[in-house]
């Protein structure tokens, strides 16, 4: 049986592969959302989405040491490794500690955030061409990349919620949490103001040119817009 | 010596369990036994701990297992024990000074 999902969100993948392990559905394979599932008893395997340090591979100490503990690694995607164990070995939770998850999830969280920036790069990348070239199929991947950044940069807001919880319990809601956040905040106000100042520099000689400046205008109000909109947001989760 | 944060649970217990040569498995069982059964730690835990000792020089490979050559052994390094040791003078303070709440009970 072949299934197609994507998950952007790995907890809601793991519960999505233990529930059909449940069922007797074994994930063996995945490939671009392609998840090939085979019939097995019910409940014979445990699934984990862990994240890797390395992209498409995993260290030989990672690959030894899963081998060493009988998990298997079922599939490397990216920077993601699915592994499972067979339910009758134990419990399977990869981190079982409170460092290690904020830890964990510090690391998604920069790859979100690295692909939130190449999405929004490629954005106006499409809305300069859109705008020289007026062709319509620009518009609608400006739009396709717009929201692929607009959904990676919630789950990266989705992730350091994961993460400031974590960092509540564990009692230590101190002073290195909070504060890149906030940078992080005006900072896109400032790159709104910077990319103003930009567009009203450009000189709009060539219809290239022109498209350009336009194109800078409205990614600079959007990015103003955002900016004074997440600044709100902090003062308000602050109180 | 260097001062050095507070040791995690996970990481206190690592190096005891390096004390002499260990692997993975190995870590994992003897804290499990010597915690009676209270700390049983994740892989993900445990990998990440070992990197970061490694790292950090506290611990070393000490050998790969010439017969299966997955079984990947380590053992504590000097820094690693000066690090316990300091930990140690830590615990036994706050021991030490539990001992004040008794006072106010009589």
């Amino acid at each position: 049986m072949i299934k197609f999902r994507l998950y952007i969100d790995k907890d809601r993948e793991t519960e999505w592969l233990n529930d059909l392990a449940k069922q007797g559905k074994t994930m063996s394979g995945f490939f671009a959302g392609f998840c090939r599932f085979e019939d097995t008893a019910p409940g014979l395997w445990r699934y984990q989405v862990d994240f890797s340090d390395r992209f498409g591979s995993v260290t030989e100490e990672y690959r030894s040491l899963m081998d060493e503990l009988q998990i298997e690694i079922v599939q490397i995607w990216g920077y993601w490794v699915i592994l499972r164990k067979r339910s009758a070995d134990g419990p399977f939770e990869m981190y079982t500690d409170i460092e290690s998850k904020i830890e964990h999830y510090k690391k998604i969280r920069r790859l979100f955030q690295a692909v939130t920036l190449i999405e929004l790069a490629l954005f106006i990348f499409e809305m300069i061409c859109a705008i020289a070239l007026g062709e319509p199929a620009g518009w609608l991947f400006m739009m396709i990349m717009g929201l692929l950044a607009i959904t990676l940069q919630r789950q990266a807001n989705h992730t350091s919620q994961i993460i400031s919880g974590l960092m509540e319990q564990k009692g230590a809601q101190n002073d290195r949490c909070p504060a890149p956040e906030k940078k992080q905040v005006s900072a896109i106000l400032l790159v709104g103001l910077l990319l103003n100042a930009c567009a009203v520099a450009m000189q709009p000689s060539t219809k290239f040119m022109h498209s350009a400046k336009l194109a800078v205008q409205i990614i600079a109000i959007i990015a103003m817009f955002a900016g004074i909109y997440r600044t709100r947001w902090v003062f308000r989760s602050k109180k | 010596m260097e001062k050095h944060a507070p040791l995690t649970e996970a990481i206190f217990y690592i190096l005891l369990a390096v004390r002499t040569p260990n692997h993975g498995y190995g870590i994992i069982q003897d804290i499990q036994t010597i915690t009676s059964q209270r700390l049983i730690l994740g892989p993900g835990t445990l990998y990440g701990a070992i990197q970061s000792l490694v790292k950090k020089g506290w611990i070393q490979m000490y050998s790969e297992d010439a017969h299966s050559r997955k079984k990947k052994e380590y053992i504590i390094t000097e820094a690693g024990r000066n690090a316990f040791e300091e930990e140690k003078m830590r615990l036994e303070e706050l021991l030490k000074n539990a001992e004040l709440m008794n006072e106010t009970n009589v």
